[in-house]
């Protein structure tokens, strides 16, 4: 198993609130995990944690296999964990271009070429503050990526996206993961998007993982179902 | 990139010609022009801070007295040669600087002004309490940094500190160490996911600011003969900030021509006698209400209206 | 002993006047998010009215104490609507304009009324015999216990009546509360006046006691925030709590360690207070 990630019994509380019991996850190179899950089920809190941003009261943090103490969020970065916000967060008054290099750590690395990707060329120049919410994602993403990571967390980035943003979007995962070689772990409620997309689909439920598999396969299980429309 | 290089020509050309000043003024002109460069500096310093960085900090006047009396005790009771007392100055304002960004680092706004704040006033206490070494209201008396006082000389000294300081702040918020600046002030989350260790990069900019402020606050000690509390209060931070939002804060000469502009024009004011400060701070409202983003803005406005394509990227 | 129940009674009484003063800044900071540097400065207004009323025009010291703090109000409507307002929204440009309004007001009442302290006359004379212990200063404790009623009048305004309601509301979410049908423009103004009121009635208090000159404002703001800082925003029970806290280490600290250093404990504590709890003890994050 080449996890490049690996969450173990994560265990996270706010004051009396345990919102991750005991979570388990695992997540390969090369793939696109969605994590999906009832609203509250805490898959922004898990995202968190890996991230950096949160710590957790127990439980263990795999990279390649060693293990990570992650205070800031800045050294889980370094460590090649990379993440975007459901709220896109560009630095309004740098430019496209700038915004990349802020995030870049490689001197080498094309910023040009990334904004390509992301479809954000004719915007090099323009300032982030100019960009409409779609385009915002996308230099997220495009930013993110500069980072050069070996994970990339996504938290909802399809939401308030049309039908053929999200086409655009899937398509874009797909070569990201293709071209970077590096594991995705993406936050949805789009199912649709999700069984077209994702590899392998794992659904949170009151701060546990209940099942973890195909995404087909998964949608059918029966737990899933009465978690999304039962008790 | 052609306008960047334009201004900073226009800039040392400008300088080049006001080193010339002390030809054509008298004394006491002199020694405004010279109060002016130092409160250029400060401004220059605070700026780095408010408005490169966005940490709106109460304390830039506390670090100048705080050098100013770091210099004088050193000298006074080392016996070293006074030029070493600006160093242990600068050290001093430096280490402590970077003391106050690393207990601030997770602070804004509000709770990051009333911390810096509450600094600068205890700064202000001791220098104020402690006065069988700073002889307390009195001030601190300290030997002239020039063998043989020349007011010309020091107009020279100030003017290359302020050079210093100036293309200093310019070439650091150009530099990759400026962008990390100005990602956290954008969005401190986002520049934390991306890397950049934003505790670090603020206890950096204080140091910085403070030492700036230090070997200015020490200078300028130096050259009055006498270090008081008075230069830490917040009268004075008032003057610092008044100077940069009337100059443009954000932007890396505005704050200069601020300070000197409103320096000479405080001095003009005197003959109003009691209302000068009045009529001083009105303006600032007036400016900080009305133009917020100073009298630098008038110059964009002016350069748009040339229809230069490149005006659009700013100093 | 002695000592220590007059530093008891003095830190009590010290701390119902901060907590007083610090509740206009709380108030206004909930409201409107806006810190309000300038806030000593109505204090100080305040009590020059007081004085003003009560020596230059010879009126009886309550009618002159509720004059002023009447006038103050309706100064308070008037500058909210033309400084505040507009600017409310940002946070930090708030901040410089009330301390650069801070300034202003200090060197207007530095010309209208001089450098020379200035004293509103008392409202009550002489001493009381606490228990038989000692002697403590019958105003001292007026304005102590006044301090309080009006703490427990503003309480029952901003949780019993529908006012007091608004004005939670438009704390909370605005957007929401004019959604139901709340005028948050007026809510704003009749509560930054209303702040600017008990700034005033705090100077009044205690100009009696502790005269007025136009520096004295800065103190009295500084002092607001240290207990902004530990009852947290918009908290009135936050303001008690941290007034007297802020009261009774001033006193105790003047009383056992020093009398030189009685403005550092302030500053002490709400370093010390920040460092340990960003968002201060009780309150949400400004």
């Amino acid at each position: 198993m080449s996890a490049i990630v690996a969450a173990i019994e994560i265990h996270k509380q706010f004051g009396g609130n345990r919102v991750l019991r005991g979570v388990n996850l695992t997540v390969q190179k090369r793939e696109i995990l969605a994590l999906v899950g009832p609203n509250g089920s805490g898959k922004s809190t898990l995202f968190n944690v890996i991230a950096g941003a949160l710590c957790p009261e127990s439980g263990t943090l795999l990279l390649n296999g060693e293990e990570i103490f992650i205070k800031h969020p800045h050294q889980a970065c370094a460590l090649g964990i990379a993440r975007t916000f459901q709220v896109p967060k560009p630095f309004l008054h740098l430019t496209c271009l700038d915004n990349v290099r802020v995030a870049n750590k490689k001197p080498q690395t094309d910023l040009m070429h990334l904004l390509e990707l992301v479809q954000l060329t004719d915007k090099a120049q323009s300032l982030a503050k100019h960009l409409n919410i779609s385009e915002r994602k996308r230099l997220d993403l495009a930013r993110a990526l500069a980072t050069d990571p070996q994970i990339l967390l996504l938290d909802e980035p399809m939401a308030g996206m049309t039908g053929a943003e999200s086409e655009q979007f899937s398509v874009l995962l797909h070569k990201i993961r293709d071209h970077f070689g590096i594991a995705i772990v993406w936050i949805e409620h789009v199912i649709a998007a999700v069984l077209k997309t994702a590899d392998r689909l794992s659904v949170l439920v009151d701060g546990k993982m209940i099942v973890s598999g195909q995404p087909h396969l998964v949608m059918k299980d029966a737990r899933v179902i009465e978690a999304y429309l039962g008790v | 990139m052609a306008a960047k290089f334009k201004l900073n020509f226009i800039l040392i050309c400008a300088i080049g010609l006001f080193s010339f000043c002390p030809n054509f003024v008298s004394a006491y002109s002199l020694h405004v022009l010279i109060i002016g460069i130092y409160y250029a500096v400060m401004a220059l310093a605070w700026n780095f801070l408010a408005g490169q960085a966005g940490l709106l900090v109460f304390s830039q006047a506390a670090f100048a007295a705080m050098g100013a009396y770091a210099s004088g005790l050193f000298i006074l009771h080392s016996g070293c040669p006074i030029w070493s007392g600006l160093i242990f100055a600068t050290a001093v304002t430096g280490i402590v600087g970077a003391l106050l960004g690393a207990l601030c680092r997770k602070l804004n706004g509000t709770y990051l002004a009333l911390v810096t704040l509450s600094f600068a006033e205890i700064v202000r206490i001791v220098i104020t309490n402690e006065d069988r070494w700073t002889r307390g209201t009195f001030g601190l008396q300290v030997p002239g940094l020039l063998t043989e006082y020349s007011k010309v000389h020091y107009f020279y000294l100030f003017l290359s500190l302020f050079v210093i300081v100036l293309f200093g702040s310019k070439w650091i918020g150009r530099s990759r160490f400026g962008f990390k600046m100005l990602a956290i002030k954008d969005d401190s989350d986002a520049a934390e996911s991306l890397g950049i260790n934003t505790a670090r990069v603020r206890t950096i900019a204080f140091a910085l600011s403070a030492m700036a402020s230090g070997l200015a606050g020490a200078t300028y000690a130096h050259y009055l003969g006498l270090a008081t509390p008075e230069m830490g209060s917040l009268g004075e931070m008032f003057l610092i900030l008044s100077m940069t939002y009337v100059g443009g804060i954000g932007t890396s000469v505005g704050p200069a021509v601020g300070a000197i502009v409103l320096e000479v024009a405080y001095e003009q004011l005197r003959d109003f006698g009691q209302y000068h400060l009045l009529v001083f701070a009105a303006l600032t409202l007036f400016v900080v209400r009305f133009m917020p983003a100073g009298f630098s803005s008038l110059v964009g406005v002016f350069r748009t209206l040339k229809k230069d394509p490149e005006s659009k990227a700013t100093t | 002993m002695n000592l220590f129940l007059f530093t008891l009674l003095s830190g009590l009484v010290s701390g119902a006047l901060y907590a007083l003063s610090a509740l206009g800044v709380s108030l206004v900071a909930g409201l409107m998010r806006v810190v309000n540097f300038s806030h000593g400065e109505f204090y100080i207004f305040g009590a020059y009215l007081s004085y003003v009323f009560g020596i230059v025009f010879g009126l009886q010291p309550w009618i002159a104490m509720s004059i002023a703090v009447l006038i103050m109000f309706l100064c308070g409507l008037i500058l909210q609507w033309i400084l505040i307002r507009p600017i409310y929204k940002n946070q930090s440009n708030a901040l410089v304009t009330t301390f650069i309004l801070s300034i202003v007001l200090q060197n207007i009442a530095m010309i209208v009324f001089g450098p020379n302290p200035k004293k509103p006359p008392n409202y009550i004379d002489g001493v009381v015999r606490i228990f038989g212990f000692f002697e403590f200063g019958a105003q001292r404790l007026m304005a102590g216990a006044i301090a309080f009623v009006i703490l427990a009048c503003v309480l029952l305004l901003v949780w019993k009546t529908n006012f007091g309601r608004a004005i939670r509301a438009v704390a909370q979410d605005r957007d929401m509360a004019e959604a139901i049908g709340i005028n948050a423009g007026w809510v704003n103004s009749v509560g930054f006046a209303f702040s600017v009121a008990l700034a005033a009635a705090a100077g009044v208090l205690v100009a009696p006691i502790f005269p007025v000159t136009p520096n004295a404002g800065e103190s009295v703001t500084l002092a607001a925030f240290v207990v902004l800082v530990f009852g947290g925003v918009g908290s009135i029970r936050g303001c008690l709590w941290g007034g007297l806290i802020l009261g009774l280490v001033e006193k105790f600290g003047i009383s056992y360690l020093s009398s030189m250093y009685s403005q550092i404990f302030g500053f002490v504590l709400l370093v010390a207070v920040l460092l340990m709890r960003p968002t201060g003890m009780y309150g949400s994050k400004v």
